[in-house]
């Protein structure tokens, strides 16, 4: 078994970035001026968590208002408005309101991960950039819909967008994708749209070339949609076991070989977890999977900054014995 | 004991709490930061902007203004700084480029000394009005938005947390506070936690004699409107704006009957609501409550506005709240109520 170490979504914004783009949001300082100095930010980050031994995950997603903004943008028919609590936690986010038909625009992120790969290329930093994307059932949850009267129908559109969307990920070099989806497995879904979202992830699973990792977190209401998404498609799961510790006979019986990401460490709260105390679940699942991704449950922008990274060094330092 | 008696026009407006912060108060804060000027220059700063903002309430022709909460940087930050036990990471982002300092409890807590009274009483000495609003976190959003490293589970510290709150409460009242408004936006946030949570507010409104209010938003009220008339508080401030007013229809569906602080102006947003339209979102609300249990206030607090939108926004509210008030005069109501 080999394990790696990896995180998803937002990292927290330090001081540098919270005021630089504020001032960008102040129009005191220009798009690009904004773009070069985030590009250095990130690349800061990236460089700090291959110290690490991270040789995996996003840029942070710092250009992002939210888990929506800005690729709803590359969705016709699509605006950003209300503001809503994401889950239950004190973090909110712009729902998509959608208005007509979906279908794909363009890219709206494609230039700016382009730089973000020259960079790590230029550096000569070992580390495959991730993209982030809304999942189906959570684009299903959040979304405000004016036009299609039945979200089943809106996601088959949105299905289609997604496709376009990774093709041109692709198209720049991002073949590692991760569709985050919370709502999939949560009490409140209604089973119609996530029933229709696994249909979709199975669809998905035939139809691109690029690596998807399906991130699902927070607590969990229906284990078998999980085994569907693990049994019937190639993709990389990654699993809350913090929020759901309780699950863990029952996955250790699904597995036989494969992938499986795992969140181990609170990515909600400061409390540091200790490196032996995640030992005994890594062993766990050491005879029964080829490859263990280790991660936070969740995205870490619930935590300060400093507290992510000794986070990440906690994951780091767990790997290492593994080696 | 003689109580004296207080009138304000029906459909009273006041505000939530926070308002924004004059620029050059800002400019002194980022100073006194980098050590540039002395915590008495910052005192008075703080001093003159609750008179700026007080001032900026009375021209609107707030009836029930607050002191836009200038000394506080954040609702729960400025709580956990002044009670002992807790400890601050670094901050943490709560939407688009908002941040707060999410405090971590890190030791038992423990009231040090009162926290908002000379808020209060500073805010009575320069205040229009008699009657003002003093806004105090409570105990459960306090817990919620914190992190736990140190006491069993939440339910314990939010206890521990309203006895704290029990304090300050009875700290105002002494010092002649009439209404205080306790904030608990984090309320409906997790359904399986309100039951005793609804008992661990009380506690913390444990003999208080007076009016009390709370305010919630950007949850699901149906998961607190089943538990309304469980919390010992008169009225409920509501966020409805945001939400386009759709969620009215939940205060028939549970029977909603104590008076309502209802939200008009969408706070996230800069555009700013005619008279007209908040006099139609405010019709709508009379469809459902009588007059004399509403009361007119934005969805939110203020303070992520810019100053002048938000003077606007308050200006149109009062405004769009007169255009009606002509309408129930004209019915034959009170133009005034009793304040209780």
């Amino acid at each position: 078994m080999s394990i790696e170490t990896t995180f998803y979504g937002g990292f927290p914004r330090g001081k540098n970035f919270i005021s630089l783009y504020s001032k960008f949001l102040k129009n005191d300082i220009s798009r690009e001026e904004f773009y070069k100095k985030t590009e250095a930010i990130v690349l800061g980050l990236i460089r700090k968590l291959s110290e690490y031994d991270v040789k995996i995950g996003t840029d942070g997603i710092f250009i992002w208002d939210d888990i929506f903004a800005p690729f709803s943008k590359a969705l016709s028919s699509v605006e950003a408005n209300g503001l809503y609590r994401f889950f239950d936690n004190n973090f909110y986010l712009r729902i998509p309101v959608v208005k007509g038909k979906i279908s794909y625009e363009k890219c709206i992120t494609c230039d700016w991960y382009r730089r973000i790969i020259n960079r790590i290329k230029e550096e000569r930093i070992e580390y495959t950039l991730r993209a982030v994307l809304p999942g189906y059932a959570l684009f299903a949850f959040y979304s405000d819909d004016k036009y299609y009267n039945d979200k089943t129908r809106m996601l088959r559109d949105y299905h289609k967008v997604l496709l376009e969307e990774i093709e041109s990920l692709r198209g720049i070099g991002i073949e590692d994708i991760e569709l985050h989806d919370p709502a999939l497995l949560c009490k409140e879904i209604p089973s119609k749209i996530s029933e229709k979202s696994i249909d979709l992830y199975k669809s998905l699973n035939k139809q691109v070339i690029s690596k998807v990792w399906v991130i699902t977190y927070f607590r969990y209401s229906y284990f078998d949609r999980l085994e569907s998404l693990i049994k019937d498609t190639n993709f990389i799961i990654h699993i809350d076991l913090v929020e759901n510790s309780s699950i863990m006979d029952n996955l250790l019986s699904l597995m036989d070989g494969g992938t499986l990401s795992l969140g181990i460490v609170d990515a909600r709260n400061t409390k540091l977890e200790k490196v032996r105390q995640l030992k005994t679940i890594i062993e766990k699942f050491r005879e029964k999977v080829d490859k263990i991704y280790i991660a936070p449950n969740t995205f870490m922008e619930f935590i300060p900054e400093r507290i992510a990274y000794r986070k990440v060094r906690i994951l780091s330092n767990l790997s290492r014995k593994y080696r | 004991m003689f109580m004296q008696e207080y009138y304000l026009p029906i459909l009273p407006t006041t505000v939530i709490g926070s308002y924004p912060r004059p620029r050059w108060l800002r400019d002194i804060i980022r100073r006194y930061k980098k050590g540039q000027i002395k915590e008495k220059v910052l005192k008075e700063a703080y001093n003159d902007a609750v008179i700026a903002v007080i001032k900026d309430h009375e021209i609107a022709g707030i009836d029930i203004p607050s002191d836009g909460e200038q000394r506080r940087d954040e609702m729960v930050e400025y709580f956990a700084e002044r009670i002992g036990g807790f400890k601050f990471y670094g901050p943490v982002r709560v939407w688009g480029n908002a941040f707060f300092n999410k405090p971590a409890v890190v030791d038992k807590l423990e009231y040090r000394e009162p926290i908002v009274v000379n808020e209060f009483s500073f805010l009575q000495k320069v205040s229009y009005s008699k009657i003002v609003k003093v806004t105090i976190t409570g105990p459960y959003t306090i817990a919620d938005w914190s992190f736990n490293e140190y006491y069993s589970d939440k339910e314990e510290l939010v206890y521990a947390l309203a006895e704290i709150i029990n304090r300050e409460i009875k700290e105002l009242e002494k010092a002649g506070a009439k209404y205080v408004q306790i904030d608990e936006p984090a309320l409906p946030t997790h359904e399986e936690e309100v039951e005793w949570a609804v008992k661990a507010i009380n506690k913390a409104l444990e003999g208080i004699k007076i009016k009390l209010g709370m305010h919630i938003c950007y949850g699901k009220y149906e998961r607190i409107l089943p538990y309304v008339d469980k919390i010992n508080v008169s009225q409920f401030a509501l966020e409805f704006a945001n939400r386009q007013f759709k969620d009215l229809e939940l205060l028939i569906e549970y029977s909603y009957n104590k008076e309502l602080g209802f939200g008009v102006i969408d706070v996230h947003n800069r555009r700013i609501e005619s008279p007209l339209e908040i006099a139609e979102a405010i019709r709508k609300v009379l469809s459902i409550l009588p007059p004399e249990k509403v009361y007119i206030n934005p969805d939110c607090g203020l303070k992520l506005l810019p100053r002048e939108i938000a003077r606007k926004k308050m200006e149109n509210m009062v405004l769009g709240t007169k255009l009606v008030r002509k309408e129930l005069v004209k019915a034959g109501f009170d133009d005034m109520i009793v304040f209780k």
